[in-house]
């Protein structure tokens, strides 16, 4: 099932050579750590290059988009099973 | 030496991107659609779906109950796309022209460049090799000596395959080739072949071209060259556009007037959108309605110079739609305007100059701030359209209060 989320969050995420690998994120006061990003894809909005990646910490997925223009992070979508 | 033609086709596509996204997804069967409703169809699916014998183009509800376990993933069209950019990108670094045939397939002509990489097997195994590695997805090629036997090919050793079939073997490969493999060969055609026995291809060489001509006309003897496996072997890397069109499959069948055609409406605008970026003119509107028994109607109608105005184009198709008598609900509805033609925008009337310099500028806003930033009010309340901009539309509400 895939939930809807579209919500602010706080990640903690290491840029290294021109990739970013996410290392946990913060939701709802809960701190989730990610142990794969198993996919990602850049979308656009008007200008603004958004960078979209698909999470795990082992027991759901989570859409994550990421705008360094804002610096704002995003929770997308919740995938569980 | 003669030619040698590559047909990448990536395995179940938008399905297997999605089982890379979500790997609990991994061995199941799942069906990726086009919205949430029992009535979307499905896009792709996954090969342990495809075991039930659920197939692309059908309805969920049938596909369920095919396989009540079915996993329905709503499709991410982005996602898709920039998949297939980068899927491209690493296919050029091998050959820098291609043929995009769809969004998940690709004809190269390697004639020139097989050698280099040690044979036609290891350039097929490095393409699939750096398309796995990169982006985690498997793709069948098909090697032949023109784009015909390439794709049927592909089709055959499909998943994660290598198929190649050499000029002197096309002869005895396409003699038992079952008629179903033909590219274009669709339920209909296929139905009459074998309604007077024909099931391979060696039977049609054996009824001959004047018998297909005279049972389908025209393409009858197409029919007949890709049974021997003829086809011209040319790449095109510059299609030229004869129609430009869009569709609408409605989340559940209807016959509310004001929906169909705020839709249509949309529709052509979507249209005209296309039309003004190439530059384009057309000549006509083909109006397509499929109705809720599957049965379905296409409409053609000539109108001279139609111009990249979505309110033209859907005056146009208005015209042709109010001389339809339709009693049934409508499941999709499809417009398109064909025979384009170049054109320069060199208005002499002041009036039209008027109209392009507003579409212009509507075309960057909405370039700069995302589709549909700035759209004809009539269509707000689509559903369509209150999904993508609930949030502005609640924004403006509030600004308003």
């Amino acid at each position: 099932m895939i939930t809807e989320i579209n919500e602010r969050i706080k990640v903690g995420a290491i840029f290294k050579n021109g990739n970013i690998k996410i290392k946990w994120i913060i939701w709802n006061g809960r701190k989730y750590m990610i142990k794969k990003i198993t996919y990602k894809w850049k979308t656009k909005k008007g200008t603004k290059q958004i960078y979209n990646f698909a999470i795990t910490d082992g027991i759901s997925i989570f859409e994550v988009s990421f705008i360094p223009e804002d610096l704002i992070w995003n929770l997308e979508k919740i995938h569980t099973l | 030496m003669g030619k040698i033609f590559f047909h990448i086709d990536m395995d179940a596509y938008f399905a297997s991107i999605e089982q890379i996204t979500n790997p609990f997804l991994k061995g199941k069967p799942i069906a990726v659609s086009g919205g949430p409703s029992t009535k979307s169809v499905v896009a792709s699916c996954s090969y342990e779906a495809k075991k039930y014998g659920i197939k692309s183009g059908m309805s969920i509800s049938e596909a369920l109950f095919l396989c009540p376990n079915l996993i329905v993933v709503p499709g991410n069209t982005e996602k898709y796309i920039e998949t297939s950019k980068e899927i491209f990108e690493i296919i050029k670094k091998f050959k820098e022209e291609i043929e995009i045939y769809s969004i998940d397939e690709v004809f190269i002509d390697v004639s020139d460049i097989y050698y280099i990489h040690g044979g036609v097997e290891n350039l097929a195994m490095k393409i699939k090799n750096s398309i796995r590695k990169i982006t985690g997805l498997t793709c069948s090629i098909g090697i032949g000596p023109n784009r015909l036997i390439a794709k049927i090919c592909s089709s055959i050793s499909k998943p994660n395959g290598i198929k190649i079939v050499k000029t002197e073997e096309v002869e005895n490969f396409m003699e038992n080739l079952p008629i179903e493999e033909i590219p274009g060969i669709g339920e209909k055609i296929y139905k009459k072949l074998s309604d007077i026995g024909i099931e391979k291809c060696g039977d049609i060489k054996k009824i001959g071209k004047e018998f297909l001509i005279n049972l389908f006309g025209k393409i009858g003897e197409k029919i007949y060259n890709y049974a021997c496996g003829v086809e011209e072997p040319q790449i095109n890397t510059e299609f030229p556009e004869v129609s430009i069109g869009h569709s609408y499959t409605f989340q559940y069948d209807t016959d509310n007037k004001e929906v169909i055609l705020k839709t249509l409406f949309n529709l052509c605008e979507k249209v005209a959108e296309r039309m003004r970026k190439k530059k384009k003119h057309g000549n006509f509107i083909s109006l397509f309605l499929r109705f809720d028994d599957f049965s379905s109607i296409l409409k053609r109608k000539k109108f001279n110079d139609i111009p990249a105005d979505g309110k033209t184009i859907f005056e146009c198709a208005l015209n042709i739609f109010s001389c339809l008598n339709i009693n049934k609900k409508i499941r999709s509805i499809g417009i398109s305007v064909g025979d384009l033609f170049d054109f320069d925008y060199q208005y002499i009337f002041k009036e039209k100059v008027k109209r392009e310099n507003l579409f212009f500028h509507i075309d960057k806003i909405n370039e700069k701030f995302g589709e549909k930033t700035i759209l004809p009010a009539i269509l707000i309340d689509l559903p369509e359209i209150k999904k993508t901009h609930s949030f502005y539309f609640w924004k403006f509400k509030n600004r308003l209060t």
